[in-house]
C-alpha cells in the first residue's frame, strides 16, 4: 500500500509502527509524516529518531554532464608548461592506465598543459581559471574538493554512480533518498525536482541521459524526480485541457470527489482515499507550478546576479533561477542537469562555451541565496561524473587539444549548508593524474551530502531484494567532516 | 513470511505468541539470513570469524565442534547454545548481530530461535530449490476448487472468511481486462449476466474460453511479456537511435494466440536458432536475447559491454525463469542463495559465443538480423524469391538466344529510325528532323503538333529550340504520387539561362505538378502537391557548362519518401543533387497542358537560348545502365552503321546490349516483368521487417572466464556453460548450449521455471505474486503466502503440457477471483495488502489497460494486429530534452489517422524516453527486465488522465455518440456508464453527475467559444450536426466519468 494511506483515517496508528517494522527507514517516517507530522512523532515517545542536528535543510545538485576538465578550472598545475608535448606513454603503461576505445588506438600521449590562465581569488587565495571569472568573485563561499575519484570510465556508468550510488541499473537516484528520508516542506510540490538546462554551443559533445539518473528505483515511485520541463508545459498535463476553465475544473472535481467518496463508502478501499487527495494535489499544482515558474515577479537586480540569459527559458542561469524559486518554496532537493561537457577535441572553444553558459548562473545562485538567508541551510553541490585525462586525445598544437576521460581524480565543489567556504580540500600528482591527499570517492561525498542533510547514510536503508539498500552501497563510506565549518 | 505470525510479531507491545511447530524455512531462515548470514553465510570473502569461520546457511557446518568444544546449536538445549547466548548478551563486543550491522534482533526472533532448538533444530532445504510437491487440499464448506482450498486453508487460520461473489456485471469488467485487458461490450455483458443467473460457473467458463481465444488476449499477455522481455523500439543507450525488432513483437502475439506450450515458448526465445532446420518464426523467437539495451558509445569498450550483455542476458533469465537475483554473483559470492561466482560465470558462458559485434554502431539492423516478412506475405514472399531468380535465368537465357536476332536487326538498322517499342515510354519527343513541325510519340501513338520550331545541330540531328516555342503538348506525361517515372533527355543552354524548360505546374494550384526548369544555370526539376509545403525541388548545385551538350535524367519513385523519391543522372551516370524542400505528398496530378519554354500563364518564361533532344519519359524507374545508354545513344547509333569488320569487341557488346535493353520484344518484355516482381517485392519488404536475431558463431564453444568482482579487466579463469549446482542438473541428453538450457528450464525435475512463471501469472490477476518478490524466489526474497497453492499450480502447469490458457482460466475459474474487492475493517486489519485473498483484487488498471479502455469505450480503437510501432499523440520535447543531436529518435513525429488509435502495446517505446503518460502510469523504462510493476498513485497521473489530449478526444467522441444514440440526461449518462463502468448509475451518484453537467452548460452556454475549443481536439472531425455547448458538456462528463477510481481500477 502507498505510503500515503498512512494520512488516511482508515489507517491506525498501531498499524503505521507495523508498517515501519517491516520496510520503511526511521527517517522515512518523517517524510511520511512530513513538517507537521515531525511533530507528531516526537510526542509519540517511544519513537526516536537516530538523526542528528541537521545543517542544511535543501540541497541542490549541479550535474555538468560530460565530465568538465579539472585541468582547466580548478586543479592548477603551473609547472606542466615545461613538459608540454611530453609523450606520457611510458608513463601511463607504469600507471596501468585504463584507456577509453576513443584513446586506446594513439601512438602516442602528449602531455597538453592548460591553456587558459589561473588566478588567485578572495581572501582564501583559491586558483581558479580564467574560464570561471564569476566563480573567482565567490571564491571564498566555494568548497573545492581537488581529490574526487570514481570506479567508472564511461559516462553512461559514471553518471549513473554519481547519481545512484551504483553502476547497476535500478538503484534509487541521491534525490529520491532524501525525498524519502526527508520528505517535503511543501504539501503543493514534490519534494524532489528536476531540472534540463539547456546547452548553447552546438559544437558541445552531448551525452544522453535517462530518468534512471533521478528515478526512484527500488524506492516507492512516489519519491522518484519529477522532471519539470524546458518546452511546452513545465510539468505534462498540468494545463487544463482547453475549453476548460478553472472553475469547471473545480465543478468537474467536485463530483468527481463525490463520486468516489461514494466508492469508498461502498468498498472502503484506502487506495480511493489517496488517489482522491492526488487530484486535489494535482488541482492545487495546478495553481503552485504555474505561479513557480512564473518569473514575473522576480526583481531586475535578481535578474542581473544570475545575468541576462536567466530570462531564457530553459537555460543554465533561468534553471538556477527556478532552483532557487522551487527551494524557497520548500522543495527538498533540485537537481539541475546541463549537459555538453565531453572535451575530446576542441576543448580549448568548447569548455570555454560550456563555462561561459554556466558561470554567472551558478555565481547568482550563490548570492542570491545568501541574500534571502537561504545559504546557511542550502547545500550547493557542483561537478560532472569523472576528470580528464592530462595528456592530449588527438592531435596537441598550441592551440587546440582535447582530453579523454579519466576517473582516477577530479574536481568538485560545495557551498552552503554548513560546508566551509574558502577552502580546497585534497590535493593530486604533478600530472593531475593520482590523488596525493584526501581521496573521496562518490561514496563518501554521498556520505557527506546525506550528513550536511541531518542523516547517517548506514540508517537510510530501504528493504529490497533482501539487502537493506542504501545510497552509499556496502562498500565503506566516509563523511568528510572536515569540509564543514 | 507467514502474514499471521508477522501480526503478532510486529506487535511487541502485546504477548510473544509462537506457532505450535516453529519451521526451519518458514520461521527461523527468514531470521538467519536477515541477521546472520552476511558473516556467516554462502559468501566466502566476508565469512567471520577470519580465524574459525562459521558458516549458519548449512547444517552440517553449524553443527560443528568449534575450539570451545561444543557446536553454537546443541539441539534441544536453547540455554547451552552458543548462538543464544550471544543474541541475548548485553556486552557490545560480544552481542550478535554485532552493533556495526546496524541490526537489533526483535524478542520474538529470538524466542523464535529458542523454541526451534526446543525441537530440535532441524534444517530444511531453500524451500524454491525444493522439488515441487503437489497436495491436496483441504475441503472446506466454500469451494471444492484446488485454489480455493488453499486460500480458505489461510483465511481460516485468521479467522477470516472470503467475500461474497462480485457482482456479475463488474466481474465481467474484471474477467475481460484481465483476460484481453479491454473493456467488454455493454451488450456482452448484457449476455453474460444473463448466462450468470442461469449458471454461473457455466457462464465464466464459456466466457473465459472465448476470451482466451481472442486476438486481443494474446495482445494483452504479449504486453505483459515485453515488461519481463525488456522489448523497446530503440537500442537503448547513449545515441539511442531505433532499432528494427518489432516482428519479435509480433511473433509474441502469435504464441499466446496459438496458446504455444510454454515449454516451446522458452525452447524457442532462447535457443529457436540452435533447433534442427529452425524455421523463420523460430528465428525471430530469439530476438528475446536482442531485446537488452545496448550501446553504439564512441568509446566504449566492446570487451567491457560483451561482459555486461551476457550478465543482462543471464540476470533477464534468472529473473523471468528461475527467480534468482543472479546479478550479486556477478561480483562475489552471493550473499544469501547458494550460487558461486563461478556458476554466474558459467550461466553468461551459455551467451558469449554469440555473432553480435558489442557495439551497436547505432544500426537499427545491428546484425545478426534478418528479414521477416509479414506472416500474411510469407508464401507470397517464398514465391516472389522463385519468380524473381526465375525471370532473371529468363533473361540470361534470351541473352543466348538472342543472337540471330541481332544479327538481323544490325542488318537493319543503317537508318537512324528505330522503332522504340518500351510501353513504359509514355512520351518521346525525338527531336531530330530538319524543319517542320514537332513530332513524337505519345503513349505509343505517333502524333504532331502544329508549331514549327527554330532547330540548332543537337548530338543526334537537328535539336528543337525550346525558347519561345511555347509549344502546348497537352494534358499528357501526368503521374500521381505513389508512382515511379524517369524522364529528361540532351540539353543545351545559353550562360545563366532561366525558365521552365518543360512544365506542367498548375499556378493556380499552388504550381501542383511537374516541371524541368533552369535557375542561373541550375538544373532544377519540381514535382509538387502544394508549394513549398509538400513539395520536392532537386537541384544540381554545380553548374553545367554552358553552349555544352548533356545528357540528363531524373527518377521519381514514388514509393519512396520525400527525400528519397527523386536521383538525378547526368551524361548516363547518377549524380549528386540535393532534394529540398523533400515533403512532397498528396496529389501531384495538375490538369494542365505540357508546354516546352514556360509555365502556362507565360510565368517563368526562357530567358535565354535553350535547346531539347531525345526526350524521354517513363512510366518506370530505369537502371543506371539503361541511362547510361540513352545517354550514348548518338554513339551506339554510329557503331550500328559501321561494317562489322570496322567494329570492336567491345562496340559489339555495347551494341547487343543496347538491343536486347531497348529493341529485342522478348527481352524487354521479360525485363518489365522483373520490374514488376521487384516492385511487389519491395512493397513486401516494406510491408514486414529487418529483425535482430541471436546467432551462435559456428567456430567456436560457448566459454566464458570469471570476472574479478565483475571488472572485464580482471580475467579469472575460464568456465564452461553449467547450471547452478543448487539445482537438479540439466537433462543427461542436454547439450552444453543455448539448447540444453532451454531443455533445463523445461525439465519438470527443474523446480523454479513453473513456480516462477505461475507466480507471474497470479501476480497478473491479483496484483501481487504469491511470492511477493515475482523475480526473486532466492533465501531473500519473500517466502510464499501460499506455498501449497504454488505447487499446486506449478505441478498442474507442468501437468498440463506447459499449457498457459488453461492455468489462466483455473485461476479466473476459481472462487478466490470471483470474489467482491469490498474491504472490510477486519480485513483491513488483518490482510492489509490482500496478501491472503481475502477478498477480489481491486488494483488499477496499467497504462496501456486504461488508454486502451479509452479508445475501445469512444470505438477510436483500430482492430489492426502488429506491424511497426506507432507514434500516438504525444506532449512536445519529451524525446528532444534528452536525446542526443544525432539521434534519430531525437524528434517525435507523431502520427495521423489510424496509427493514433492502435492498442498500446504498439506504441514506439524509446528506451530513454518512454511514452509519457504510460511512464506517469508505472510502465517500466524498459531499460531492463521488469516482472513486477509498481503501483503508485500520484497527482502526475491525475493530471495526465484528466488532460491528455488522448483521453479528451476520446470523451468527446464518446459524447458525439451518446448524443446521437440517445434522448435525455439519463438515457445518454447510461451510454456513457456502461461503456466506462458497466453499470448505470444509481440515483445519487445521477444527481452528482447532473450537478456537474448543468454547471458545464451554463458555463459553455455563456462562452460559446469555448464549447468549441473544448471540442476540437484530437484529429477526428468535430460532429457539426450537433449543438457545440451540449456535446462540450457532454465531454466534461465523459471525462469525469473517466476519472472515476471505479473506472481506473478493476
Amino acid at each position: 500500500m502507498n505510503p500515503v494511506d498512512i494520512h488516511n483515517n482508515a489507517y491506525t496508528r498501531r498499524q503505521f509502527f507495523r508498517k515501519s517494522g517491516t520496510g520503511l527507514g526511521m527517517a522515512a517516517m518523517a517524510s511520511l509524516l512530513g513538517e507537521k507530522g515531525m511533530g507528531a512523532m516526537e510526542s509519540m515517545g517511544n519513537m526516536s529518531i537516530p538523526q542528528f542536528a541537521p545543517k542544511a535543510k535543501r540541497a541542490i545538485y549541479i550535474s555538468l554532464v560530460g565530465a568538465p576538465s579539472q585541468l582547466e578550472t580548478f586543479d592548477y598545475k603551473p609547472e606542466l608548461e615545461k613538459r608540454y608535448k611530453e609523450d606520457l606513454k611510458n608513463y601511463l603503461a607504469k600507471e596501468g592506465q585504463r584507456l577509453t576505445g576513443m584513446t586506446s588506438g594513439q601512438a602516442a600521449f602528449p602531455l597538453a598543459p592548460s591553456r587558459f590562465k589561473f588566478n588567485q581569488h578572495g581572501e582564501s587565495g583559491t586558483w581558479i581559471s580564467e574560464l570561471l571569472p564569476w566563480h573567482g568573485k565567490m571564491a571564498d563561499d566555494l568548497c573545492v574538493i581537488k581529490s574526487m575519484h570514481t570506479d567508472a570510465i564511461n559516462h553512461e556508468p559514471a553518471n549513473q554512480l554519481l547519481c545512484t550510488g551504483s553502476m547497476v541499473n535500478g538503484k534509487a537516484s541521491m534525490g529520491s533518498w532524501m525525498s524519502y528520508g526527508l520528505g517535503s516542506m511543501n504539501e503543493d510540490l514534490p519534494a524532489f525536482v528536476v531540472l534540463h538546462a539547456k546547452h548553447t554551443s552546438p559544437f558541445a559533445n552531448v551525452q544522453a541521459i535517462s530518468s534512471r539518473l533521478w528515478g526512484s528505483g527500488y524506492l516507492p515511485g512516489k519519491y522518484s524526480g519529477v522532471a519539470l520541463r524546458s518546452l511546452g508545459d513545465p510539468v505534462l498535463f498540468l494545463k487544463d485541457s482547453p475549453g476548460i476553465p478553472r472553475e469547471l475544473r473545480r465543478s468537474m472535481l467536485d463530483g468527481l470527489n463525490n463520486l468516489n467518496q461514494k466508492s469508498f463508502d461502498a468498498v472502503k478501499d484506502p487506495e480511493i482515499q489517496t488517489r482522491m487527495e492526488q487530484y486535489e494535489m494535482a488541482y492545487r499544482m495546478q495553481k503552485s507550478v504555474p505561479e513557480l515558474a512564473d518569473l514575473s515577479g522576480e526583481q531586475e537586480h535578481t535578474y542581473e546576479l544570475y545575468g541576462e540569459d536567466s530570462k531564457t527559458r530553459g537555460s543554465f542561469a533561468n534553471s538556477a533561477l527556478m532552483a532557487r524559486r522551487l527551494l524557497e518554496r520548500g522543495v527538498r532537493f533540485v537537481q539541475i542537469f546541463h549537459r555538453g561537457w565531453d572535451q575530446h577535441g576542441d576543448l580549448p572553444r568548447d569548455l570555454a562555451s560550456q563555462c561561459k553558459d554556466i558561470d554567472q548562473g551558478c555565481y547568482g545562485l550563490i548570492q542570491d541565496l545568501k541574500q534571502r538567508g537561504m545559504l546557511e541551510d542550502t547545500l550547493v553541490i557542483w561537478g560532472g561524473e569523472f576528470g580528464r585525462t592530462v595528456y592530449s586525445q588527438g592531435t596537441l598544437t598550441d592551440t587546440n587539444y582535447g582530453r579523454d576521460h579519466h576517473p582516477r581524480c577530479f574536481s568538485m565543489w560545495m557551498a552552503g549548508g554548513g560546508i566551509k567556504g574558502g577552502q580546497v580540500y585534497g590535493e593530486t600528482d604533478e600530472l593531475s593524474f593520482n590523488i596525493t591527499e584526501n581521496p573521496v570517492h562518490i561514496r563518501d561525498l554521498h556520505a557527506t551530502i546525506l550528513h550536511a542533510l541531518g542523516i547517517d547514510h548506514h540508517q537510510l536503508t530501504y528493504k529490497f531484494q533482501g539487502l537493506d539498500q542504501r545510497l552509499t552501497g556496502v562498500d565503506p563510506a566516509k563523511v568528510i567532516k572536515d569540509l564543514f565549518a | 513470511m507467514d502474514p499471521y505470525v508477522n501480526t503478532a510479531n510486529a506487535a511487541s507491545e502485546e504477548t510473544i505468541v509462537l506457532p505450535e511447530i516453529v519451521s526451519f524455512n518458514e520461521h527461523i531462515q527468514p531470521i538467519l539470513s536477515e541477521y546472520c548470514y552476511h558473516c556467516h553465510g554462502p559468501d566466502s570473502g566476508t565469512r567471520y570469524p577470519k580465524k574459525e569461520p562459521l558458516r549458519l546457511d548449512i547444517e552440517d557446518e553449524a553443527f560443528k565442534i568449534r575450539d570451545f568444544g561444543s557446536p553454537v546449536i546443541i539441539r534441544g538445549k536453547p540455554e547451552e547454545s552458543e548462538i543464544i547466548k550471544l543474541m541475548h548478551s548485553e556486552s557490545k563486543g560480544e552481542v550478535m548481530p554485532p552493533p556495526e550491522s546496524h541490526k537489533v534482533m526483535q524478542p520474538r526472533e529470538i524466542a523464535l530461535v529458542e523454541k526451534w532448538i526446543t525441537q530440535g533444530a532441524e534444517y530444511e532445504g531453500h524451500w524454491s530449490y525444493e522439488p515441487i510437491v503437489q497436495s491436496d487440499a483441504l475441503e472446506n464448506d466454500w469451494s471444492n476448487k484446488p485454489i480455493d482450498g488453499f486460500v480458505h486453508e489461510k483465511l481460516a487460520e485468521v479467522g477470516l472468511t472470503p467475500n461474497e461473489p462480485q457482482d456479475p456485471r463488474r466481474f465481467h469488467r474484471r474477467l475481460s481486462f484481465d483476460l484481453t485487458g479491454l473493456p467488454p461490450e455493454p451488450a456482452t455483458t448484457d449476455a453474460f449476466v444473463e448466462a450468470y443467473a442461469k449458471d454461473s460457473e457455466a457462464a465464466i467458463s464459456a466466457e473465459a474460453d472465448q476470451m482466451l481465444a481472442s486476438m486481443g488476449s494474446a495482445e494483452h499477455f504479449t504486453r505483459h511479456w515485453l515488461d519481463a522481455a525488456r522489448y523497446a523500439d530503440t537500442h537503448g543507450i547513449h545515441i539511442d537511435n531505433y532499432r528494427a525488432i518489432w516482428p519479435y513483437r509480433d511473433w509474441v502475439i502469435r504464441a499466446f494466440k496459438a496458446n504455444m506450450p510454454w515449454d516451446q515458448f522458452t525452447t524457442e526465445q532462447i535457443a529457436g536458432d540452435l533447433l534442427p532446420k529452425p524455421s523463420l518464426d523460430q528465428e525471430i523467437a530469439t530476438g528475446f536475447l536482442r531485446c537488452l539495451a545496448t550501446t553504439g558509445e564512441g568509446g566504449a569498450i566492446p570487451e567491457e559491454y560483451a561482459a555486461l550483455y551476457a550478465a543482462d542476458r543471464v540476470d533477464t533469465i534468472g529473473a523471468v525463469w528461475l527467480g534468482l537475483t543472479a546479478s550479486c554473483a556477478s561480483c562475489h559470492d552471493h550473499k544469501f542463495d547458494p550460487f558461486s561466482t563461478k556458476e554466474f560465470y558459467q550461466l553468461t558462458a551459455f551467451f558469449r559465443n554469440n555473432t553480435m559485434t558489442p557495439l551497436d554502431r547505432n544500426d537499427a539492423n545491428h546484425p545478426p538480423s534478418i528479414f521477416a516478412p509479414i506472416p500474411e506475405d510469407r508464401d507470397a514472399w517464398n514465391n516472389l524469391l522463385v519468380k524473381i531468380k526465375d525471370t532473371e535465368t529468363h533473361i540470361e537465357t534470351r541473352k543466348q538466344e538472342a543472337h540471330p536476332d541481332f544479327q538481323t536487326w544490325l542488318a537493319s538498322s543503317k537508318q537512324t529510325d528505330r522503332q522504340e517499342t518500351d510501353s513504359t515510354l509514355a512520351l518521346h519527343l525525338p527531336m531530330t528532323a530538319e524543319k517542320g513541325k514537332l513530332t513524337g510519340t505519345v503513349e505509343g501513338n505517333q502524333q504532331q503538333w502544329p508549331t514549327e520550331p527554330e532547330r540548332m545541330d543537337g548530338p543526334l540531328g537537328k535539336a528543337v529550340v525550346v525558347t519561345g516555342s511555347e509549344i502546348s503538348l497537352g494534358n499528357i506525361a501526368n503521374f500521381e504520387r505513389e508512382d515511379q517515372v524517369t524522364y529528361g533527355g540532351f540539353i543545351w543552354f545559353e550562360k545563366n539561362a532561366n525558365g521552365s524548360i518543360l512544365s506542367k505546374l498548375d499556378p493556380e494550384q499552388n504550381l501542383r505538378g511537374w516541371d524541368l526548369a533552369l535557375e542561373d544555370g541550375k538544373l532544377v526539376s519540381h514535382v509538387i502537391d502544394s508549394w513549398d509545403k509538400s513539395a520536392n525541388k532537386l537541384v544540381r548545385h554545380r553548374r553545367l557548362n554552358a553552349g555544352e551538350w548533356h545528357h540528363v535524367m531524373i527518377t521519381f519513385d514514388g514509393t519512396r519518401s520525400g527525400h528519397q523519391a527523386m536521383s538525378f543522372f547526368l551524361n548516363g551516370k547518377s549524380a549528386g543533387a540535393r532534394t529540398y524542400p523533400n515533403t512532397v505528398g498528396g496529389n501531384i496530378v495538375s490538369d494542365t497542358p505540357l508546354l516546352l519554354g514556360s509555365r502556362v500563364n507565360g510565368d517563368n518564361q526562357l530567358n535565354a537560348k535553350v535547346a531539347l533532344q531525345d526526350f524521354r519519359f517513363y512510366r518506370r524507374i530505369l537502371s543506371e545502365k539503361e541511362i547510361s545508354r540513352i545517354a550514348n545513344l548518338q554513339k551506339i547509333q554510329n557503331w550500328a552503321t559501321l561494317p562489322a569488320s570496322e567494329r570492336d569487341e567491345k562496340q559489339n557488346k555495347e551494341l547487343f546490349d543496347y538491343f536486347v535493353t531497348s529493341i529485342d520484344p522478348p527481352s524487354i518484355e521479360l525485363m518489365q516483368n522483373l520490374d514488376k516482381l521487384k516492385k511487389e517485392e519491395k512493397t513486401l519488404r516494406d510491408r514486414g521487417s529487418m529483425t535482430l536475431v541471436f546467432e551462435e558463431k559456428k567456430d567456436s564453444k560457448p566459454s566464458a572466464h570469471i570476472l574479478i568482482r565483475g571488472d572485464y579487466t580482471s580475467k579469472g579463469e575460464e568456465v564452461f556453460p553449467e547450471t547452478p549446482a543448487m539445482l537438479p542438473p540439466m537433462p543427461e541428453n542436454a547439450s552444453k548450449d543455448r539448447h540444453g538450457l532451454a531443455m533445463w528450464l523445461n525439465d519438470p525435475k527443474n523446480p523454479l521455471p513453473a513456480r516462477v512463471t505461475m507466480n507471474r501469472l497470479w501476480y497478473y490477476f491479483f496484483g501481487t505474486g504469491i511470492v511477493e518478490t515475482n523475480g526473486d524466489f532466492g533465501i531473500m526474497g519473500a517466502r510464499p503466502s501460499h506455498p501449497k497453492l504454488l505447487d499446486w499450480l506449478a505441478s498442474e502447469f507442468i501437468d498440463s503440457g506447459w499449457d498457459f490458457r488453461h492455468m489462466a482460466k483455473t485461476i479466473v475459474m476459481s472462487d478466490a477471483y470471483r470474489q467482491a474487492g469490498k474491504i472490510t475493517p477486519e480485513k483491513l486489519e488483518k490482510d492489509t495488502h490482500n496478501r491472503l485473498i481475502s477478498r477480489g483484487p481491486r488494483t488499477r488498471l496499467d497504462a496501456e489497460q486504461i488508454r486502451d479502455l479509452a479508445l475501445a469505450s469512444s470505438n477510436l480503437l483500430s482492430e489492426k494486429v502488429g506491424g511497426a510501432p506507432v507514434k500516438p499523440y504525444q506532449p512536445i520535447g519529451v524525446w528532444s530534452a534528452v536525446a542526443m543531436p544525432q539521434s534519430n529518435t531525437k524528434n517525435y513525429k507523431q502520427d495521423s489517422g489510424e496509427a493514433l488509435y492502435r492498442r498500446s502495446l504498439y506504441t514506439f517505446w524509446k528506451r530513454t524516453a518512454a511514452p509519457p503518460t504510460m511512464e506517469i502510469l508505472n510502465a517500466p523504462t524498459r531499460e531492463t527486465f521488469c516482472v513486477g510493476r509498481e503501483q503508485t498513485n500520484t497527482p502526475l497521473q491525475a493530471l495526465a488522465l484528466m488532460n491528455d489530449p488522448q483521453f479528451i478526444e476520446a470523451g468527446r467522441i464518446m459524447a458525439q455518440t451518446v448524443i446521437k444514440d440517445a434522448t435525455g440526461f439519463d438515457q445518454r449518462l447510461d451510454l456513457i456508464s456502461l461503456r466506462l463502468l458497466n453499470r448505470k448509475m444509481a440515483a445519487d451518484e445521477r444527481a452528482t453527475v447532473k450537478t456537474t453537467f448543468e454547471s458545464a452548460k451554463a458555463y459553455y452556454e455563456e462562452k460559446p467559444e469555448q464549447a468549441r475549443r473544448a471540442i476540437e481536439i484530437g484529429e477526428m472531425p468535430v460532429d457539426e450536426t450537433l449543438s457545440e455547448t451540449e456535446l462540450a458538456a457532454w465531454s466534461i462528463i465523459a471525462n469525469q466519468i473517466f476519472n472515476l477510481d471505479e473506472t481506473v481500477t478493476r
